[in-house]
């Protein structure tokens, strides 16, 4: 913002201080050489400074913290689950991992809920969060699933990306790939195996569960999960500039759901909420009508808005489709 | 989140020049504001911003450039040509000026060169409201045709975006000075995305702008 701040002044003093006098001189004196020079220079600058931004940066929103606090963390959230759903102390690991390559490494936050010296024979859901926030944010979300089918039934490991939480570095597309790779390197180090790979995204965080489906780098995950996906960057910018304007006039972002599905064949269970009035429920319509796949399990959640899809459908309700989504009974 | 609320309908600039300048006139501009959004729990302009040069071809029709600065601040060449005629004089008592104009809406981005052209046609009804004075209120029917393909191959079904505009301009020898108020494609739904426009019902978007204008 300051930059847009100070670019604007800067173009505003150029343009009032001084092409206001080269146009008034072109007219009155008529064009020379010094003249074209001076607006040369003039149109140059305004150049190199006004196109020297894009806006990928500030389409992430990531929020930075000092400490985890899971249950004890006290914003408004959309929903928090009642006590019995708690997760023992001794079954939630915080951990950091070095994520991404040499030039562009960093150190990432993740947490484990379950036992992890059972890795190797359990079946773990890889949790990728939304855009807003951080860990703490997405706790009672990652109890639902810690508590699908029985208490630590599967076990679940969630991660901050780059730039979000306590998680060093800046949010980035190529970052969210490199951070949930590394998760995925974790838990293959800890015996997990891509048949018992379940990968989950909710909304922005179903650009790397697409991606690292269809192009798979350390796992291959066995099914997918998307809740509230949105389609691609750019249907994104036309959605809301409501024309038919390229993604690029906005930023380098590449992300396309909608056409990584088609690279997806493992089953594939979408949900989304009919009334999200943040990420369209058209987004996720071209991402499922795109799966080429043949197991395919949709959920339309009726009045259901951008974060409260469990709770619209209800919590027993959705940890049963999750269940049954996981385990092939559906 | 301020910045996603730049990626906006772009019949969200000011009209550009109602009234046509005088013969051999040059005006330069410049104006600021956008459609109404919701933005930490309060309602603003989005700040666009863009530049506007035009000259008198004759003391009834002035052709007119103008680009955005904002999107040339994310690597966006957004410009538009056009030329306005005025078909019918301001008359005495309440006969109001007619103008029409046409232009183009021109986007090229400097990274991927991709390219975009958009048509736009404008009618203006002025009125000169005191004598020896060109202060005038205006009124503004814009089009914006959009003839492209979606993404993903999707059909285009959207291909006329109207705006209407009120506004008021003061003016003198030198400077025009004018403020504006628009309606931005009413009967189309603005919810389902990140950015929160304020229209009527759940449609559209209100506008606001600001502009002025050194005359040479």
């Amino acid at each position: 913002m300051e930059l847009m701040v100070m670019v604007l002044g800067a173009s505003t003093f150029l343009f009032l201080g001084n092409f206001s006098k080269l146009i008034k001189g072109l007219i009155e004196n008529g064009l020379n050489i010094d003249r074209m020079k001076k607006i040369g220079f003039v149109l140059l600058f305004l150049s190199i400074v006004l196109t020297g931004c894009r806006l990928d940066d500030f389409l992430f929103r990531p929020l930075a913290l000092t400490e985890y606090k899971f249950d004890a963390f006290e914003a408004e959230q959309h929903f928090v689950l009642e006590a019995s759903y708690t997760i023992p102390e001794n079954l939630i690991e915080l951990m950091t991992l070095e994520s991404g390559p040499e030039e562009d490494r960093e150190t990432i936050y993740a947490a484990y809920i379950g036992d992890p010296s059972r890795i190797s024979q359990d079946t773990v859901i890889l949790y990728c969060h939304g855009n807003a926030g951080h860990m703490d944010y997405y706790w009672q979300r990652v109890k639902l699933l810690a508590n699908t089918g029985g208490k630590n039934r599967f076990g679940v490991l969630f991660m901050d990306y780059r730039g979000y939480g306590k998680s060093t570095g800046k949010a980035s597309e190529a970052g969210l790939y490199y951070d949930v790779d590394a998760c995925m390197k974790w838990l293959k180090a800890q015996g997990l195996t891509d048949d018992r790979l379940i990968i989950y995204g909710f909304s922005m965080g179903g650009a790397p569960s697409t991606e690292l489906t269809a192009n798979p780098r350390t796992l291959t995950p066995s099914k997918l999960i998307l809740e509230a996906p949105f389609a691609s960057f750019e249907f994104m910018a036309q959605d809301i500039a409501r024309v038919s304007f390229a993604g690029s006039f906005y930023g380098d972002l590449e992300i396309d759901n909608s056409v990584e599905i088609q690279k997806v064949e493992q089953p594939f269970l979408w949900i989304h909420g009919t009334a999200d009035d943040f990420v369209g429920i058209h987004h996720g319509e071209l991402v499922q009508q795109n799966y080429q796949g043949t197991h395919k399990v949709i959920r339309r959640v009726d009045g259901a808005e951008h974060s409260t899809v469990p709770m619209v459908m209800g919590f027993e309700i959705y940890m049963q489709l999750m269940v049954d989504f996981i385990t092939g009974e559906i | 989140m301020l910045v996603l609320y730049l990626i906006l309908l772009s019949a969200c600039n000011a009209t550009r020049i109602v009234k046509p300048l005088a013969k051999k006139q040059v005006a330069v501009g410049l104006d600021f504001g956008g459609p109404i959004m919701d933005f930490a729990g309060t309602k603003i302009p989005v700040p666009f911003s863009s530049v506007t040069v035009g000259y008198g071809i004759d003391s009834n029709l002035t052709v007119f450039g103008g680009a955005n600065i904002t999107s040339a601040m994310f690597g966006t060449i957004q410009c538009d040509l056009g030329v306005l005629g005025e078909v019918i004089r301001p008359q005495k008592g309440y006969i109001p000026g007619l103008s029409v104009g046409a232009s183009s809406q021109i986007l090229v981005d400097v990274f991927e060169a991709n390219f975009r052209l958009y048509p736009v046609v404008d009618v203006n009804l002025y009125w000169n409201y005191l004598p020896k004075h060109e202060h005038y209120f205006y009124v503004n029917w814009g089009s914006w045709f959009d003839l492209w393909d979606r993404t993903q191959g999707r059909a285009n079904t959207k291909l006329y975006y109207p705006s209407f505009s009120l506004g008021h301009t003061f003016e003198n020898k030198k400077m025009r000075y004018t403020i504006e108020g628009k309606y931005i494609t009413p009967g189309l739904a603005n919810g389902g995305t990140p950015v929160k426009f304020n229209g009527i019902d759940g449609h559209g978007a209100w506008g606001v702008y600001l502009s002025i204008f050194r005359k040479f």
